[in-house]
């Protein structure tokens, strides 16, 4: 019984890959709004971020802490890149729709 | 200190691309677009990428771990990293001009390329996936504003979201995969998964339970991003729509020199974890990978042969002809033995070099002035009686065009010769029937172009624009395809020494 109330590793993993899966979800479900997809992308890192916390407790390893500062900050690079080129979308566009999104097609 | 020092002096390439991007970032603030000192800094960038080829070849060839084995730097990494300055060399050379017609140039763009050549570096040379990760970002970045550089056109917005979203799920996944590796291992090092998972006592040494089948379930999802990069067929989808958007001569960029190292990578991992050498790999999850990944090239092979075949846009048939090429070197790749892996580069080689002579002739050919469209040719039917008014250019096309299709003596039958071989030996008959097969439905769509400019009348007269820097990547490009049955013997000794050396025997 005790075993079952102290949270573990294996809860920890449950959290990560849910949210995983919730990202994943929220770039292939939505139809609508590119900045979801953003904020889609951002909870699969904070996914993985919480893995690799949990992992590097659970080893007694440094390594995976420090591979997360660098996920944390080459997501927000990533970000600011992805909404510049909305930016760009958008004043040619109007909407940030993914609906909208059929020039390319063949 | 004296290792810091001795891995400093190994990483002098990077440190000077590092240093020349902050320069050229500093210089860009004071350079005004479409000025002298614009096309004076275009002129510097060749000088910069020669000086860092010549301190690449400068470096030692000895296998070396560099910083805490981060990296590594031995004499494969020397050649991927010289194989893709050269591509970047080629390729900027004539995009220099042509960017120019597309009205897309501009100081950022050299610092653009710079960027996207340092965060190759680092992924060729990693030997960890904490530098990969970084390197792969660094690289991934640069391409995303590489990609939306023309942001007055929707539809290189349109294509640029595209490549920005599926780009980001792919590290995403990677991420994802590298963080139970990471649980399962203790370590992100190559060497070390490569030790612990050959020792297949992952189970008792760990004290996790499920441990190998985390670790399993790691490599997949790293492979699945890995297929993302490269473009093979459940995760191809982003090829097409990107390509059509973007200028053609960041799509030869792109169509290059991110799937060369990426493969590299790909071939250094599957080396030290799925070659036949590895012996473990009949006894474990691990056994799915090589015929997974097999089934996905196979499948790539006959998507990409079959998509191409309804294309009238240049870059979206390139696009799909990308997806079969890849496919058969993933093919070879797959097979995990020292003939596959072989075959599996030379062929790699014989895609860049008439890719390249492909894409070079292509931003050479512009639509004339008073004419509906303009720029570069967008259309397969606009070549269509070319041979009339230039003879030279389209005399290389139809050579180009040949040699893709895979007919002797050019370099696109060797390579196809070899991977099948290869197949063959290994056991795999019908899969090299199947390739042979859809090779042989390319040369249709092949065969047709050339029919198009030999045959058939002219729709719209192009023009040929002609400085030096279209005509050197064309006649290099040219002259590897048509000579390789001359020089083809130093060159596979090369890469059977480099396979050797992967493979370690």
């Amino acid at each position: 019984m005790n075993q079952l109330l102290t949270i573990g590793l294996s809860h920890y993993l449950c959290v990560g890959g849910l949210l995983f899966i919730i990202g994943i979800m929220g770039i292939c479900l939505n139809r609508t709004n590119v900045i979801l997809m953003l904020m889609a992308v951002e909870v699969i890192l904070l996914a993985v971020s919480l893995n690799f916390i949990a992992f590097s407790a659970f080893l007694f390893d440094l390594m995976g802490q420090v591979f997360v500062f660098f996920v944390l900050t080459v997501g927000a690079a990533e970000t600011a890149i992805g909404l510049a080129i909305l930016v760009a979308f958008f004043r040619n566009q109007g909407t940030v729709s993914v609906q909208d999104m059929e020039k390319l097609k063949g | 200190m004296g290792t810091i020092l001795r891995d400093l002096l190994c990483f002098i390439p990077e440190l000077t691309l590092g240093g020349l991007i902050l320069i050229f970032l500093g210089g860009a603030v004071f350079l005004k677009k479409e000025t002298q000192g614009s096309v004076l800094f275009g002129k510097v960038m060749f000088g910069v990428l020669g000086m860092v080829g010549i301190l690449v070849l400068l470096q030692n060839l000895e296998p070396l771990y560099i910083f805490n084995r981060l990296f590594i730097s031995d004499t494969y990494t020397i050649f991927v990293k010289v194989l893709v300055l050269s591509i970047t060399i080629c390729i900027y050379s004539f995009s220099f001009s042509s960017l120019k017609s597309e009205k897309v140039i501009g100081v950022e763009l050299y610092v653009f390329i710079l960027m996207a050549l340092l965060g190759m570096f680092m992924v060729i040379g990693s030997n960890d996936f904490l530098s990969f990760y970084l390197g792969m970002e660094l690289q991934n970045i640069a391409f995303y504003v590489l990609v939306s550089f023309k942001k007055d056109s929707l539809k290189n917005n349109e294509a640029a979201i595209k490549y920005f979203i599926l780009g980001v799920v792919a590290s995403g996944i990677f991420l994802f995969g590298a963080s139970l590796l990471y649980g399962a291992v203790g370590s992100l090092n190559f060497q070390d998964i490569g030790n612990v998972l050959g020792a297949s006592t992952l189970e008792s040494s760990s004290g996790i339970p499920y441990a190998l089948f985390g670790a399993g379930v790691g490599l997949l999802f790293i492979m699945v991003s890995f297929l993302f990069k490269v473009s093979i067929v459940p995760f191809h989808m982003w090829a097409p729509d990107v390509y059509e958007g973007s200028p053609l001569p960041i799509v030869a960029f792109l169509a290059f020199a991110p799937k060369v190292v990426i493969l590299s990578v790909i071939l250094r991992l599957w080396a030290l974890l799925f070659s036949e050498t590895t012996v473990f790999v009949a006894s474990s999850v691990l056994k799915v990978f090589p015929p997974m990944i097999m089934g996905a090239s196979l499948l790539s092979i006959i998507v990409g042969t079959f998509g191409a075949f309804g294309q009238s846009n240049i870059k979206r048939f390139l696009a799909y002809t990308g997806i079969s090429h890849m496919g058969f070197v993933v093919l070879g790749i797959s097979l995990g033995n020292y003939s596959g892996m072989h075959a599996a580069l030379v062929y790699l080689l014989s895609y860049i070099i008439m890719g390249i002579g492909f894409f070079a002739s292509l931003g050479a050919l512009r639509y004339p002035p008073g004419f509906s469209r303009i720029g570069i040719v967008k259309d397969l039917s606009d070549l269509k009686g070319l041979s009339k008014t230039h003879p030279g250019m389209s005399f290389s096309l139809a050579i180009l065009m040949i040699s893709f299709a895979g007919l002797p003596p050019l370099i696109g039958f060797f390579s196809k010769l070899y991977l099948l071989l290869s197949l063959i030996e290994t056991g795999f008959v019908g899969i090299a029937i199947l390739g042979g097969l859809s090779s042989v439905v390319a040369a249709v769509y092949y065969l047709r172009i050339v029919k198009d400019l030999y045959f058939e009348d002219a729709e719209v007269s192009l023009e040929v624009v002609t400085p030096l820097s279209f005509f050197i990547p064309l006649f290099l490009s040219l002259g590897g395809t048509v000579f390789f049955c001359i020089y083809a013997e130093p060159v596979l000794l090369y890469v059977s020494i480099l396979m050797k050396m992967l493979l370690g025997r």
